[in-house]
Parts: C-alpha cells; structure tokens; sequence
C-alpha cells in the first residue's frame, strides 16, 4: 500500500469517528422518540419499532403540547429578528468596509467583540430593560435582544464579503451613475449574496436555539418558543416523560435542518470564500 | 466631448503621503493624453481626480467649462477603463455594456441599438449574452472598453487597461484602443507605466515622476529633448546612455570636459540652449544646480529630478562629492543612439566615452 493511499484510508476513519461522533447522540434522539415510556431506559436500545408508539407520541407533541404554536413563536422571532439585522447589518458592512469615517477602522474590527458576550452574562439586565419598557411576554421583547445578538455577527460577516468584492465595482458603477446607496443595491447586494445567506444561517441557527433570554422574557406559554417549550416538559410536576422530550428534540431540529439543507451549498462556499481566491 | 485641464491640481492622503503637487495641465478636446511614470509617481491619482473617486485637496480640476472638484463621479460624464476591468460578474457581456444607458434611463430601443453598435465596433458580437467569468482576458478588457464607449462620453479615462495581457494581445489592443480613440475623436486620458505605449498610443505625452509632472510634449520631443535626466533615462527603449562630465567657461565659449578631453560647444548649440550657460562651471552655477532640478538642454519644462538617477552604461558609479554638482549635471546627458543629426554633442561625447 502506498504511503498515499494509506493516508487516503486514515483519513476516512478519522472522519467517519469524527461523523458517529456528531451523528449518534441525534440518532439516539431519533430512536427514544419511537418508544413508549417504559422501553425507554432499555440500554442498548432495541430496533423494535411499534407503530402505535410512534404515532402516540408525535400526536402527544403536537395536539397536547401545542407543537404548532411554539414553531410558529419561533419562527416569527427568528424571521423577524434575523431580517431586521440583516437590513441593519448589511449596509453597516458595506459601510465598514468602503467608507472611511471616524472610528471605521476600530469599531469594524471590534464589532466581533459584542458577540463573544454570553447571553448568561447579560440575560439579566435585559429582562430588567425589557421590563422597564414593558415588553414582557411579547414577541418585541424578543426581538429586540436578539437583533442585538445578531447584528454584530452580521456586520462582521458581511464586512469581510465585501472586503473580497474589488472596490473598482464599486467605483466603475459610480462612474455608471450609480449612488453608493444604489451601488449597494443593485451591483453589490448579488454578488455578496453568499455572504448574506451565510450571515443569515448564523443568525438563525443561534436565535432559533436561544434559551436563556427567551426564559426570562416570556411567561406566558402563548409565547413560548420550541426551546422554552421543550425544556417545560422537564419542569411538570409529572414524572418526566423522555419519549416525548425526545419527540420534541427531533421537531426542533427539523426546522433548522431544512434551512440549512436548502443554504447549505451557499455556507460551504461563503466559509471558503476568502480561502480560495 | 471636452476638454480637461488641471490648474494647481495637488494631493496628499490623509496619513500625510503626497501623491500629487502643483499639476498644471490641458487636454485638449479630442486629444489623447498619456500620462506616463514609475509606480508610484501620482499618475493614477491625477486619473482618479478627474473621474471623482479621489478628493482634490488641492487646485481645480475642469471637464469643459466646468470646475468638478467635489462633483459626484456620476455627473461628470466620464467614462473610466479600469486596470482589472470591473466588471460586474453577475451581469451578461450586454447587460455590463448596457448597464450605465440603463441607470440613466435611455430608451430601450436605443440601448439595444448603441451596445449592439459597440459590440460590433470591439468584435464582441458573439458573447453578449456570456457571462465575464467565460471570457478571455482580451475580451473582458473588450468589454470593458464597450461599456465606456457606449456611453458617449466626454471624457474617457483608462487606468493601465492593457496591463494583465500577454504581450501579444498588449501590442494588438493598443492598436486598437488607438484606433477607437481616433474614429471616436474622444477626448482620452490614458495611465500607464509602460513607455511603449506612452510612445506609440499618445498625441501627448505627460510624464510624470514622484508627484511632479516632468514634462509634457508629443512622444517625438519627449524622446528627442527630455527636459531632464529623469525623462532622459525613463523614454525610449533601449534605454539612453548616460554619461558624466563637467561644463566650464573656456576662452569664447563652452567647453565640455568628458573622459579626459576638452570638447568645445559650438556657439548656434549653446545660443539654441540658453539655459546651458547657467550650468557652466562657477559660484552662480553652484547655486543654480543644487539639488533641486537639473533642466537640461532644451528643456521645455524647467521641473527637476530630485536626485538625478546613476549615469548608466559603465559611467562613473557614484562620485556624487568630487566635482561640483552644477558642472557635473550639465554633462551627464548621455549619449544616444547616433541616427539623429541634431544632436552632435550627444554622438560626440558617447563616442568619447568609448
């Protein structure tokens, strides 16, 4: 066997350990959903699927639990969050990276810096300043931490897609008659779509998953969101149910997956995209 | 079209870099213009003033009639080739052309009719409706051409557009660029680094060095009567021979001491060249010739080289402190390739130098 080949077949091992290693927790997940309550502590986990159980369970999630109204909550929040930080985020990118004004250098490269705050470290102050302005319980009481959350990711992103974009683009549809504010729009905003998209995913996926500020802010079960949802299910003075968590688990994912299936060739090249060049 | 003049133009970034001082310049209307230099030497910038994308820090810059200092790039009506092309890589061969007609909302009909005529003009017929990234690198800078012909402009500003092709396609496209400057009649302004191009391509030429514009003439004078060493050394190719020597006061006239002989100046040169006498040996002389500028004969321009470049061609290396600048200045216009008659000073002392 050639040295080649023979680092050709490591390789393969290593990612395919490295796969399981994603993989099965999820499909653990996957397979505790299909159980009833008492087969569920069964290690390891037969394959015996009954229908029945299955079928039980889901309806449970969905009728009794109110499943729907929590993605919709989810989904409202994330949309809404994400495209207002978006609209917000892109053009301050676009900003960062062309224009010169005072602080353009310091704060474009700090901006990242706003992120690295945990939510834990701030979950407080913003449940008392979203009490103050009496947002509690509502979807703008979300909202608005969350654009927060998410803005400087964006602005960060977009910053470094449009630094890839040559500046005579720019300069050449200016001297086409184009306005910066239109350059953006019309010249701009198609090439970095990527980018975009991948400031999107980011920005979805965290807010989606977001738990400790969605806690503190809603109270009412109208409002919550799936994760607050899910994590209801272990606070009920009932034994907990782990099947029906479980069910739960795999319709949070399944939001999240399918919009990253559907971006997912844009990530890959928007991750690479200062790479390759 | 119009005319371009620069009055007093000067720039100096914000860190304190000057990129450009004291241009004064016209482009005639119709006229092509090449502005000629080393890396560096501000010829880009004084481009990028004229198209808006560079503030004027100092001086005026006027298109026509019109002072464009701080005027939008948009209502300068310019049109500007750039040295990667830009062009829009999400965009069709037509729509890129098409593109700015659009912005300034022309008829449909008419943009049809006028890319189509630009695309025939550039041979680009075939590839309207191919995308940027399919195209050779000749074709993208045909397209790039397209788009700012298409627009009728009054100014047509190149930024070194030959400068990412093969040499071959260079040759062949700075023919054709000037052939569509002529059939166009388009006022031009052209940047480039390459002193084949400035020669072949410009009606005038305006070389430039470390933000000081050296001398501006046809390529023929340029050549023939550099207004300094710098000029001297940077036209022509192969390049000129420079050789040092000294220039003192003896008997009636001008003698010329090179490589250890006496070369009389024969009086009609030196009454052709008046600023000669202030370079002959002595105080004034001294003082004439300190480190700032070096006219030569014949200058047109009296803008000097801050530090004359190292005479070429095995002349002395570097006896900056042995002779007196002034007189060793004057005689370090080398020699040149002997088929002008014009010159015999220059022959004679090349011949000397051997």
């Amino acid at each position: 066997m050639t040295a080649h080949r023979f680092g050709r077949v490591l390789s393969y091992i290593v990612l395919i350990v490295i796969g399981l290693v994603g993989l099965l927790p999820f499909l653990y997940l996957l397979l505790l959903s299909t159980k009833s309550r008492l087969d569920i502590l069964e290690v390891p986990p037969s394959l015996d699927f009954d229908w029945a159980t299955i079928k039980a369970n889901y309806a449970e999630v969905i009728h009794e639990d109110g499943y729907f109204t929590f993605v919709k909550n989810s989904v409202i929040v994330t949309g809404v969050s994400t495209l207002i930080a978006l609209v917000l985020g892109v053009p301050a990118g676009y900003a960062f990276s062309r224009l010169r004004f005072r602080g353009s250098d310091t704060w474009g490269s700090t901006i990242l810096s706003f992120r690295f705050m945990p939510p834990v470290a701030v979950a407080i102050p913003i449940y008392l300043m979203i009490r103050y302005v009496g947002l509690l319980d509502g979807y703008p009481g979300l909202i608005l931490p969350y654009i927060a959350f998410t803005l400087p990711l964006v602005v960060w992103i977009m910053i470094g897609f449009f630094d890839e974009i040559p500046r005579e683009i720019d300069e050449a549809a200016m001297v086409d008659g184009l306005t910066r504010p239109f350059v953006l729009l019309k010249v701009l905003l198609p090439l970095a779509r990527p980018g975009i998209l991948v400031a999107a995913t980011f920005g979805v996926i965290f807010i989606w998953n977001e738990f400790l500020v969605g806690l503190y802010v809603i109270n009412s079960q109208d409002h919550y969101t799936i994760p607050i949802a899910a994590s209801s299910l272990l606070t009920v003075e009932s034994p907990i149910d782990w099947n029906i968590a479980a069910a739960t688990g795999i319709f949070t994912v399944i939001p999240i997956l399918l919009f990253s299936i559907v971006v997912q060739r844009y990530i890959v090249r928007g991750i690479t995209a200062g790479a390759v060049r | 079209m119009a005319s371009v003049s620069f009055a007093g133009v000067g720039k100096v970034y914000r860190d304190g870099t000057r990129a450009l001082s004291d241009f004064d310049l016209d482009v005639a209307d119709g006229e092509f213009m090449v502005f000629v230099g080393p890396s560096g030497c501000g010829k880009t910038t004084a481009l990028r003033m004229v198209a808006g994308l560079e503030d004027i820090t100092e001086g005026e810059v006027r298109i026509g009639e019109r002072v464009v200092n701080g005027l939008h790039p948009r209502h300068r009506d310019i049109a500007m080739v750039f040295q990667n092309y830009a062009l829009y890589p999400h965009m069709s061969v037509y729509r890129n052309i098409a593109f700015a007609l659009k912005v300034r909302k022309t008829p449909p009909e008419e943009i049809k009719r006028r890319v189509e005529e630009a695309a025939r003009i550039l041979g680009l017929t075939t590839e309207l409706k191919r995308k940027p990234g399919q195209l050779s690198g000749g074709q993208r800078q045909r397209v790039a051409m397209g788009r700012a012909i298409v627009r009728h402009p009054q100014v047509f500003l190149m930024d070194e557009p030959l400068s990412n092709l093969d040499a071959k396609l260079r040759v062949q496209m700075r023919a054709e660029i000037a052939r569509i400057q002529r059939e166009l009649g388009a006022t031009t302004i052209y940047v480039t680094h390459d002193q084949v191009e400035a020669m072949t391509m410009g009606d005038r030429v305006a070389v430039l060095r470390k933000g000081q514009l050296q001398q501006v003439d046809s390529p023929q004078e340029v050549y023939d009567r550099p207004a300094n060493l710098f000029v001297a050394s940077f036209i022509g190719s192969p390049e000129m021979n420079l050789v040092e020597a000294r220039l003192e006061r003896g008997g009636d006239g001008l003698v010329c001491h090179v490589a250890g002989r006496e070369l009389r100046l024969p009086p009609e040169l030196v009454h052709a060249r008046p600023g000669l006498e202030a370079y002959a040996g002595g105080e004034h002389a001294r003082r004439q010739g300190g480190d700032d500028g070096a006219p030569g004969v014949g200058a047109a321009r009296p803008r000097g080289a801050r530090s004359p470049p190292r005479p070429h061609a095995g002349g002395p290396g570097g006896p900056r402190g042995r002779r007196p600048l002034a007189g060793r200045r004057s005689g370090e216009r080398g020699a040149r390739p002997p088929h002008r008659r014009h010159r015999p000073l220059r022959n004679r002392l090349g011949r000397a130098r051997r």
